[in-house]
């Protein structure tokens, strides 16, 4: 069956969806937001007002709608993504997912057998920059990867309206900029085509279990026998240098984590800023370029849930400690 | 020992501060959204809910950080009436408020007279319009006996998020860093001087009652040069080509780029990001009802959030403009860091975040 996914529902009426899903979807030619749903009423009639639709229960909510966008804390995704699924919608997840690789795989066996698209909301995977940093590294110029560091650190500002990112056990640091560090990584090492082992050498955080607010690790990621130390660290409390660099055999390549067109090269013989044309260059171009991806049905497949098993798997083992 | 409560002690310069007060003998008291918490917590840092300031008696001193911020700051007067109101509940009427500002209050590329005395308000950048109409208020309403304005060079140093971190990705992915040349005064303050600052003045300056003007910028003098040569160097990297870009800063200049634009969604556009036309669209944003006024504002982009393109604009005029700040500040104060020093911290930073 084929369902219209240009009629949207937004399920959660927090910050994420009132200042980016809100706008980015109204701006999208033939895309309607057809309905609203939270639990706090006030938040439904606030993201109701912004965007024209009405504010309804959920279960109305994704009767109306061909995709329903599930912008709810973490906790809850899991539940109402699968119930969107069984009422015939196609999802989009904000990130992060599902908390374990088990919820992702019977997530997928929902959508499947009810023959529908299940999305992850990692906007990153559109900027300039990461795909031209992606490539570089297939073109095979650099040789092979050997180990990559991930580091995104900044003071946390960002007001949820539930609160989740300080209550919530994967609201922390490690799922919330983490989910979309480490999907950067996977997705410019080509490691976003299904599952990995993960093997975790070290893990420092500032809490005794999440959410955590800082957080260092150092693990090995195989994939097809190909294997990759992975240096992270993540900061709510301070600038860090936010890039990814990876070390190859023949030099090394550095992706911003900010949207952006440039990468820079680095080889025995000198450095190298390199600019891409394909791609978008902004936070808001990349929020944007995914949800048109998505509800226009074009060039959405690297969205699909299954290319973000290895994120899952890394969050799950780092999440847990085990 | 001194109370002092420090308002948006979450920030940046906020945290290093608190932590300056508190080294230097004070009790120290941070006012703060809840959520922020963790970010005093982790530095031993007490800290008040912001939407109840009085709930820890009144403080010798109050510093005010706090600025509009947020995604609809187009209504930045509630906004700063909001915050004067925290500042009046919070300070003793015999005590010491310290207000932090800027010196854009001057203009982007400083190019208006620089005064040690209230400026008027005037139709300007979003940021600029809000700090000058709180200092403007505050000066109207003094909170308390003595009121210091301090307006702040551009703010530098280890973790600076606005210079030292945006130069330093700047360089490493190949961005302009300088519109033509990076001659232009840098008029940086350090961190750590301007901590320092306001420890001295609201811990050691008897100064007398009223309204006092401070301008920061101790290593101002020193050109963008000084700066982006050592980091690049410490990067190994080459600072990219001029951008010769700028942010139209006079009414003349914005109708020309106005007129240069094709179709009704770049016109709206230029007009929600220009420098005047924006205030005029803000002005019409506020006092239409609050529906018709949220129509427009998501169909103009937010009225008052500028674009990724004006910020890069802007981020140059500011580098480009070849007027010094000129310090004014308690003849009292030796600052404490030198420009090798403050070099030295951002070079020891950059390798400790990772940069090499």
């Amino acid at each position: 069956m084929i369902v219209d996914r240009q009629q949207v529902a937004i399920i959660g009426c927090g910050a994420v969806a009132e200042d980016m899903y809100a706008r980015g979807l109204k701006g999208l030619p033939g895309v309607s937001i057809v309905a609203v749903c939270d639990l706090d009423t006030e938040r439904a009639a606030v993201v109701s007002a912004a965007t024209g639709a009405p504010a309804v229960p959920f279960e109305e909510a994704v009767t109306r709608a061909g995709l329903a966008v599930i912008a709810t804390p973490p906790a809850t995704h899991f539940s109402l993504a699968s119930a969107a699924l069984e009422a015939g919608c196609d999802v989009l997840c904000e990130k992060p997912f599902v908390p374990t690789s088990e919820a992702a795989r019977k997530l997928e066996v929902v959508a499947t057998s009810r023959g529908r698209a299940l999305y992850v909301g990692h906007f990153r995977r559109m900027y300039a920059s990461l795909r031209g940093g992606r490539d570089l590294l297939r073109s095979g110029v650099l040789g092979a990867p050997k180990s990559v560091t991930a580091l995104e650190g900044g003071r946390f500002n960002w007001q949820a309206k539930s609160g989740y990112t300080h209550t919530d056990p994967h609201g922390g640091v490690l799922f919330d900029a983490g989910s979309h560090l480490i999907d950067m990584a996977m997705f410019l090492l080509g490691f976003d085509s299904g599952p990995v082992a993960v093997s975790v050498n070290e893990v420092e955080r500032d809490a005794p279990d999440e959410p955590s607010h800082a957080l260092t690790a150092r693990l090995v990621v195989t994939q097809d026998d190909r294997d990759i130390d992975l240096r992270l660290g993540l900061s709510r409390f301070g600038l860090l240098a936010n890039l990814i660099r990876v070390e190859c055999d023949r030099g090394t390549l550095e992706v911003p984590i900010a949207p952006g067109s440039s990468v820079r090269l680095r080889g025995p013989d000198g450095t190298l800023a390199m600019s891409f044309e394909a791609g978008e260059t902004t936070l808001g171009g990349g929020f944007i370029e995914q949800l048109r991806r998505i509800t226009s049905a074009d060039g959405c497949e690297e969205l699909l849930a299954h290319r973000f098993i290895a994120t899952v798997q890394i969050l799950e083992r780092l999440g847990t400690g085990e | 020992m001194a109370r002092i409560a420090v308002i948006g002690a979450a920030g940046y310069v906020g945290r290093l501060l608190c932590s300056r007060l508190r080294d230097d003998g004070a009790d120290v008291v941070g006012v703060i959204r809840p959520t922020s918490g963790f970010l005093l917590d982790q530095i031993g840092v007490r800290w008040l809910d912001a939407s109840d300031p009085r709930a820890d008696g009144r403080f010798d001193v109050v510093v005010n950080l706090a600025y509009p911020s947020g995604p609809f700051v187009y209504g930045y007067p509630d906004q700063n009436r909001g915050l004067l109101t925290q500042i009046e509940a919070l300070a003793k009427p015999t005590g010491h408020v310290v207000h932090t500002s800027t010196q854009a209050v001057f203009g982007m590329a400083m190019e208006y007279p620089q005064i040690t005395a209230p400026v008027s308000p005037r139709r300007d950048l979003l940021y600029v319009e809000s700090k000058l109409e709180l200092e403007n208020l505050l000066i109207a309403h003094p909170p308390a006996a003595r009121l210091d304005i301090v307006r702040l060079g551009n703010v530098w140093g280890p973790g600076s998020a606005a210079w030292t971190g945006e130069l330093a990705q700047r360089l490493l992915f190949g961005r302009p860093v300088y519109p033509a040349t990076a001659d232009g005064f840098s008029n940086v303050t350090d961190v750590a001087n301007l901590t320092s600052y306001i420890s001295y003045l609201a811990l050691e300056d008897q100064g007398e009652s009223g309204v006092r003007f401070h301008h920061l910028a101790e290593l101002g003098g020193l050109p963008w040069a000084y700066w982006i040569d050592r980091m690049a160097a410490h990067l190994e990297v080459t600072a990219a080509p001029p951008a010769g870009a700028a942010y139209p800063l006079t009414p003349s200049s914005e109708l020309r780029s106005i007129m240069r634009s094709h179709g009704p969604r770049a016109v709206a556009r230029q007009l929600n990001d220009g420098r005047f036309t924006s205030s005029v669209v803000r002005s019409v944003v506020r006092v239409l009802p609050e529906r018709a006024g949220s129509k427009l504002r998501n169909r103009v982009g937010g009225a008052g959030q500028p674009a990724q393109a004006i910020e890069e604009d802007l981020f140059l005029t500011v580098v480009g403009s070849g007027i010094r700040f000129e310090p004014h500040v308690s003849p009292g104060w030796t600052p404490p860091v030198t420009e090798e020093g403050s070099w030295l911290a951002v070079a020891a930073w950059l390798d400790e975040v990772g940069y090499r």
